[in-house]
């Protein structure tokens, strides 16, 4: 499937496509919510984003806001990955319209996991 | 009214603040303790003088009694010179006509007792029996009741009153211990002589004693004790209970609580050792005089009874007039000084019925450390002292006969009038303004915050009411800076919340990456080729560099919060310093190209660290918020008094609201370029070095040009400056 990863950070956006690469998924990249929003506005929806909160320009609640705007939320899996631990901060993701929260440092079974949970086993 | 500031030299208003209003509430409250202390000594040296009264009465008293029984036995000695041979009936009505038992209450009864011979004993008992001189169920029972065989019996045959002293009759004084030497000391002496304590034999349970003058068979008394021996016939006797000749004394009261003791003759009259003396008498059983004195006046004197050294020991009770409070003083102000003072007030004013008293008490109050205010029950000011003058710059020919209100502002003055009548109506002592912050106005219109206590005194011109009222001006201030800091301090933890919480944040990014590409390194060796594998270390050892970095710029921040720093300034060539650091940090410059616009032959004394850490940090900054390829640009100004060093960049600047927190602890700007990581601290450190080097920092900046960043250090050419911090 495809994979938009949406992270302001270029050595986490390779470190994910790996994990993703090797899951035998396809991934595209946004460096900022700016352009995360950009990419979504081209028809072509990814079957799941992995969206980062803290980045300049558009943050991950902007572009969770968009998108709930845009009534895109409900088929289309978002999980938010970020290195904000608190249980306010994984609440509003979920609140927001998220779909699974992923709390950085997180591993590759950690990754895979989540995304198990969302699309189950044959993903 | 008139209102005139006091200008007296002798009492200049006392306005001055001292700096720590901790300090003088600590002060207020030994000053007022000690005033407190020795109001208190003042009561307690007028209960001293009136105790010294008491005890005097009390010792005039016992010695009262016992000359005047003196007196009656002097007589009687009389009456058996005249007529040794005198009858009981004589005795009787000698007695009866001295009246002696009605002005010597104590005296339980008087006696006479005739010296025989041993051998004469039955010949003296028919004697007495035949003795017709009183009714015949008074002498036909007659024996003499004599111990021993000494030769020589003084043998009691009279008493007045009779009834319930039957049983000394016939006794012979000379048989038993306590009275024989008494009897020979009289006999001996001619003098009045007490007995040691002896159980009477009415009344054996309560300790007595006997006075005994002895009598002689000669036309005038004989002047040598041989003639004394010689011409012996008896003795007259007054007994004597302590315990009903103090009860005389002290007429019922209960005020003082009285032992005597009978030290004898042969005791050192200074020994304190009253253990190995006799207890004559002990009024309430409580009272030792071995133990250490107690709260009330006491007082041990020396009597001379009889050629008896009495130790009278006396002590006041809680009855004692003045033990204890006449008024209930409890002021609930909460150990508050105020409140202290007030009740001393209270107690003294109780107290005070004397002069001297009320001249202590004047005094005591007008050099309270409290501006005192006393009005009477229409609120009108009847005293103040000289503090309250001070406090409210009044004279206090302007307050006195004025109502109280002068003293509040105009605004709080209705409200008082209420809240006065109401206290009038239900007076306990209590403070004031509980709850409430009260203000007093001076004669010059200021107003100032104040704490005040109230008492009702009760004195012979009515009821009274004292406002002790202390300026609480200083502790107002005291608490108002507690607050600021407070504040000051709760923001500083809010802060440093934030701070943990980026802090965190930030690490957590790079952690993540050296997490997963370790990872990666492990579990895909298989399909990584060599230039994948060492592109991976590469960002591992980058990510941890960053986090090195970032932690050694937290401990630089906590050290120069610390004051850790010790600054070492050298003569520097700029250009090769500023060179150098550039060098060494060239991989922060992520490949902007920089451009050292300074002159080879700039100096500056500055410590080459501070130098260094505000360089890479400026460095830093400018790469981190420009883009790639645009250039860095550190030049110097040199001006007479400061060389400024700029570090300018070509990004994005930054917006107004942003620029006046640039510098603060943690800050971090919204306009950040995507990747761009920090911790808020680098500016702060730059600003902190500077400032510790004598220089300031400051930004220009317009948005969508870049940024300039520069700081000064002092343009010190020939010195060789040290420095420290």
């Amino acid at each position: 499937m495809r994979v938009l990863v949406v992270e302001d950070e270029a050595d986490l956006r390779m470190l994910m496509r790996i994990h993703l690469e090797r899951a035998g998924h396809d991934v595209e990249e946004a460096s900022d919510g700016l352009v995360a929003l950009e990419a979504l506005g081209d028809g072509t929806l990814p079957d799941l984003v992995l969206l980062d909160i803290r980045m300049p320009r558009a943050d991950g609640w902007q572009v969770l806001e968009a998108l709930r705007g845009q009534g895109r939320l409900p088929g289309l899996p978002v999980i938010v990955v970020s290195a904000f631990t608190s249980a306010d901060v994984q609440q509003k993701a979920i609140a927001m319209g998220g779909r699974a929260y992923l709390s950085k440092p997180f591993g590759r079974p950690e990754l895979m996991q989540v995304i198990e949970e969302i699309f189950g086993k044959a993903s | 009214m008139r209102r005139t500031t006091v200008t007296s030299p002798a009492r200049p208003p006392r306005r001055s603040v001292p700096p720590l209003a901790a300090a003088v509430l600590l002060a207020g409250f030994a000053a007022t303790s000690v005033l407190v202390a020795s109001a208190s000594a003042s009561v307690k040296a007028d209960r001293r003088g009136a105790f010294e009264r008491r005890s005097a009465e009390l010792r005039d008293g016992i010695v009262k009694d016992v000359a005047a029984a003196s007196e009656v036995l002097f007589a009687m000695r009389g009456l058996y010179s005249v007529d040794p041979n005198a009858t009981r009936g004589d005795f009787r009505r000698f007695v009866q006509e001295s009246k002696a038992r009605d002005r010597t209450p104590g005296l339980r009864a008087l006696g006479h007792a005739t010296a025989i011979q041993r051998s004469e004993v039955s010949a003296f008992e028919d004697r007495v029996r035949g003795d017709e001189s009183v009714p015949e169920e008074d002498r036909v029972g007659f024996e003499v009741k004599t111990m021993g065989s000494d030769p020589s019996l003084v043998v009691t045959d009279a008493v007045q009153p009779l009834a319930t002293n039957e049983a000394s009759l016939g006794l012979d004084l000379m048989s038993r211990a306590d009275r024989r030497a008494a009897v020979v000391g009289a006999r001996d002496s001619g003098e009045l002589v007490g007995t040691e304590p002896i159980e009477l034999v009415a009344a054996p349970e309560l300790p007595g004693f006997l006075l005994l003058v002895a009598t002689y068979d000669a036309p005038t008394l004989p002047t040598t004790e041989p003639a004394r021996r010689r011409h012996f016939s008896g003795v007259v006797s007054a007994v004597f209970r302590v315990d009903r000749l103090l009860d005389e004394v002290l007429g019922g009261a209960t005020d003082l609580d009285v032992e005597i003791y009978d030290v004898g003759s042969t005791i050192d009259p200074a020994s304190k050792d009253l253990e190995r003396s006799s207890l004559l008498f002990n009024a309430s059983g409580e009272l030792n005089a071995s133990s250490p004195p107690g709260r009330h006046p006491s007082g041990l004197y020396d009597l001379n009874v009889g050629g008896r050294r009495w130790r009278v020991y006396v002590a006041a009770t809680d009855n004692f007039p003045g033990a204890t409070p006449v008024l209930p003083f409890a002021v609930g102000v909460g150990g508050s000084a105020a409140s202290i003072l007030g009740a001393a007030l209270v107690t003294v004013i109780g107290r005070s019925r004397h002069n001297r008293r009320q001249a202590a008490f004047q005094s005591f109050v007008e050099f309270a450390p409290d501006a005192i205010v006393m009005i009477n029950a229409e609120g009108r000011i009847v005293q103040v002292n000289v503090r309250c003058e001070e406090m409210f710059a009044y004279d206090r020919s302007d307050l006195i006969g004025h109502p109280v209100e002068v003293l509040l502002p105009p605004d709080l003055r209705n409200h008082h009038v209420s809240h006065r009548l109401g206290f009038v109506q239900s007076p306990r002592a209590r403070a004031m303004g509980a709850d409430r912050a009260l203000l007093g106005i001076r004669s010059d219109q200021t107003v100032f915050p104040v704490d005040v206590s109230l008492s009702p005194i009760t004195t012979e011109d009515g009821t009274l009411y004292a406002a002790a009222v202390r300026d609480i001006t200083e502790r107002r201030q005291a608490e108002l800076a507690r607050q600021l800091a407070s504040e000051q301090l709760r923001e500083a933890d809010r802060l440093k919340d934030e701070f943990l919480d980026i802090t965190a944040h930030e690490l957590r990014t790079p952690l993540t990456a050296i997490d997963g590409f370790t990872e990666v390194l492990r579990t895909d060796e298989a399909h990584l080729d060599s230039e994948q594998r060492s592109r991976l270390v590469g960002r591992i050892a980058a990510n941890a560099l960053e986090m090195r970095e970032m932690v050694e710029r937290l401990l630089d921040l906590s050290q120069l919060n610390a004051g850790r720093i010790d600054l070492h300034p050298t003569r520097l060539e700029l250009r090769k310093a500023v060179e150098h650091f550039a060098e060494r940090a060239a991989h922060r410059l992520q490949g902007h190209p920089l451009v050292i616009d300074i002159d080879p032959s700039v100096r500056i004394t500055m410590d080459r660290a501070a130098l260094r850490h505000i360089m890479v940090n400026l460095l830093t900054n400018a790469a981190k918020f420009s883009d790639v390829d645009t250039p860095i640009t550190v030049r110097s100004i040199v001006r007479d008094d400061v060389v400024e060093i700029q570090v300018e960049d070509r990004g994005p600047g930054i917006p107004e609201a942003d620029q006046k927190r640039l510098f603060e602890r943690f800050f971090q700007g919204a306009n950040q370029r995507p990747g761009v990581r920090g911790t808020g601290v680098g500016l702060t450190i730059v600003q902190r070095y500077a400032e510790l080097s004598g220089g300031q920092v400051g930004v220009r900046t317009a948005v969508g040009k870049g940024s300039t960043f520069w700081f000064t250090v002092p343009n010190a050419p020939d010195a060789e400056e040290t420095t420290k911090s």
